[in-house]
């Protein structure tokens, strides 16, 4: 029987666990209902705002992570640095999305609507398809080297729309709620939050924030092991060039 | 309330579907290295 020690990954995946299945206590049962809202519905609807703001935390991040990844990459020209930011650019796009879905699930019993062009929205918009589109732009060039070249070139000039995004409630008119600075003058949409309802946002944020840690170092791993795929086929179609008497269809099932 | 589930499906949906997709990226990955691994080793075997 094979005795697998535990790691810090393990660890990693233990503590993300528990503290996923605490935060589903503290947002839906330990955050009380906003008295300051008129209808069940909307009170009921305000507690999907622990979970999007936990996302999008893990959005955000997966953004700088990227940034910081493509100004490594660039400073080292390492390939790690450029699967860090590959990983970071997919999770924050796949949890932007995240956050427009659940965003919209709040907006229409709290708005009346699934969707209005405000500046937050819009920016959001903006942010998430400019890495969509880093992530499938990078795929259209072949050259391995040119391509993270590219993609870290495109990651570090795409980051100043995540700003933009952050400071477009600060900046413009708009309907969408401070929660960060809310006591801030120039916020618009400040708001005061309660002890409970303040401890369950930092909870939620804290919990996405691990769990963006663990899919960033699993996601890392599999982009290293692409990288070490790709390695092993040019080794191999190198090998068969040379003539060596391999058949690659004799494994093709294996 | 039926906001409130609908959020928590589709933010839980993508969680552990990413988290699924991982795992078998990962064990896809393996396989595949693993197979590449036994042809370079019998096409230097060969040579």
């Amino acid at each position: 029987m094979q005795n697998k020690k535990w790691g810090w990954l393990e660890l990693l995946t233990v503590l993300a666990a528990i503290m996923v299945a605490v935060n589903f206590y503290v947002g839906l049962i330990y955050a009380p209902d906003p008295s300051n809202l008129q209808t069940e519905v909307t009170r009921k609807a305000q507690h999907i705002f622990y979970y999007h703001m936990g996302m999008n935390v893990m959005a955000g991040l997966g953004m700088l992570v990227n940034f910081i990844g493509s100004v490594l990459y660039l400073l080292t020209r390492r390939r790690f640095w450029d699967a860090v930011a590959r990983s970071a650019a997919e999770i924050g796009v796949l949890f932007g999305i995240g956050v427009l879905v659940s965003g919209s699930l709040w907006a229409r019993p709290t708005w009346n609507t699934w969707w209005t062009w405000d500046p937050r929205l819009t920016t959001a918009t903006i942010t998430i398809l400019l890495y969509a589109a880093y992530l499938m732009l990078r795929n259209a060039v072949e050259d391995p080297d040119r391509q993270a070249r590219f993609a870290a070139v495109y990651g570090t000039f795409a980051f100043i729309s995540v700003p933009i995004t952050f400071m477009s409630i600060r900046l413009w008119r708009t309907i969408h709620p401070t929660v960060f600075g809310g006591g801030d003058p120039a916020a618009k949409g400040a708001f005061a939050l309660g002890p409970h309802i303040r401890f369950a946002m930092q909870f939620s944020s804290w919990t996405f924030m691990l769990v963006f840690l663990l899919f960033l170092v699993v996601r890392v791993r599999v982009a290293l092991l692409e990288e070490r795929v790709m390695a092993l086929r040019q080794q191999v179609d190198a090998q068969l060039s040379r003539g060596a008497e391999v058949d690659p269809m004799e494994h093709a099932g294996s | 309330m039926v906001y409130l589930t609908a959020a928590m499906i589709a933010i839980w949906l993508l969680t552990f579907g990413y988290v699924f997709y991982l795992i078998q990226r990962t064990k896809s990955l393996e396989q595949e290295i693993r197979a590449l691994e036994t042809l370079v080793k019998e096409a230097e075997k060969g040579r």
